[in-house]
């Protein structure tokens, strides 16, 4: 697949059919609808907190953290986040193609199936955990666990909700938008993976 | 090659040195370095995507400047948090 630049135009966030660009402030020059960024603004902040919070609680008692962690599977989490930024790239490769007048519904279908495939894995890890008794009353470790990779998995259904919206109602400006939530999703999961996988 | 798949790339080679830094027994602690070498990955990885998947390089310069500070602000906190509180605790006791 070949890609070509990216838009130069910032489409107007309410579709006005005048032709008069709505006045988002210094929101206006972000790409997409300002809408999405406000909202991608929220969940980092939102994420982000949950992250430090994470690492205070695992600072109280890291032994207990430290062995819960041993517990998950650490590939299957970094197969995982290679999955979702394959996925990612697909996204971005549709919003070039569609900016180019080509078909971009392959791109936005596999990148869709990626979702799916992500959420199989997730699937998978939760299912094994569960059958081994690790669950939320385990331990602050594994509720924590099942809340963060829980919501995020939440974003990554909804977003494969959204991208199958927008591939078929494909103005650019939706396509952009849905592309934007999915690359959130995409964002939040790359730090996620080492905080709570990885890091001890 | 485009640049959305350099940064493909760029991001599979950074999730592999991160899975490659964070692996083995967990009972053995990362170090700082471990810690340094996967936060920096995170925060790499996350700048190239809102850079060249979220389209941030067609932004005012200000919201390059402002999402790299809260990106490297969240990855110092961590690092901070991982390798000088159990100093810290150590200090203490």
């Amino acid at each position: 697949m070949t890609e070509t630049a990216a838009p130069t135009t910032v489409v107007a966030a309410d579709g006005a059919a005048d032709g008069e660009a709505a006045d988002w402030g210094p929101l206006s020059s972000l790409p997409g609808n300002p809408m999405m960024w406000i909202l991608i603004l929220g969940e980092l902040a939102a994420f982000g907190a949950m992250f430090i919070g994470f690492a205070v609680t695992r600072a109280l008692d890291p032994a207990t953290f430290d062995a819960s962690q041993a517990q998950l599977d650490r590939l299957l989490g970094g197969v995982n986040t290679m999955v979702l930024v394959t996925s990612g790239w697909l996204v971005a490769i549709a919003v070039r193609r569609r900016v180019s007048g080509r078909s971009h519904r392959v791109a936005m279908l596999g990148a869709m199936a990626l979702g799916g495939v992500f959420l199989a894995v997730k699937a998978v890890e939760y299912g094994d955990k569960i059958g081994r008794g690790l669950t939320l009353e385990t331990n602050s470790f594994f509720q924590l666990y099942y809340l963060l990779t829980g919501f995020h998995a939440m974003h990554v259904a909804a977003g494969i909700v959204i991208l199958g919206i927008v591939t078929w109602w494909d103005s650019l400006e939706n396509l952009e938008t849905g592309a934007a939530f999915w690359h959130m999703v995409d964002l939040i999961w790359v730090l996620l993976y080492p905080i709570v996988y990885l890091l001890r | 090659m485009t640049i959305l798949t350099r940064t493909w790339m760029l991001l599979m080679l950074l999730t592999a040195v991160s899975m490659w830094a964070g692996h083995g027994d967990s009972a053995d602690g990362l170090g700082p370095l471990g810690i340094g070498l996967v936060l920096a990955a995170a925060t790499v990885k996350a700048d190239r995507i809102l850079t060249h998947y979220l389209d941030l390089h067609r932004a005012d310069g200000g919201w390059r400047v402002s999402f790299r500070i809260l990106l490297t602000l969240l990855g110092v906190a961590l690092f901070g948090i991982y390798v000088f509180y159990p100093m810290i605790g150590a200090a203490l006791h």
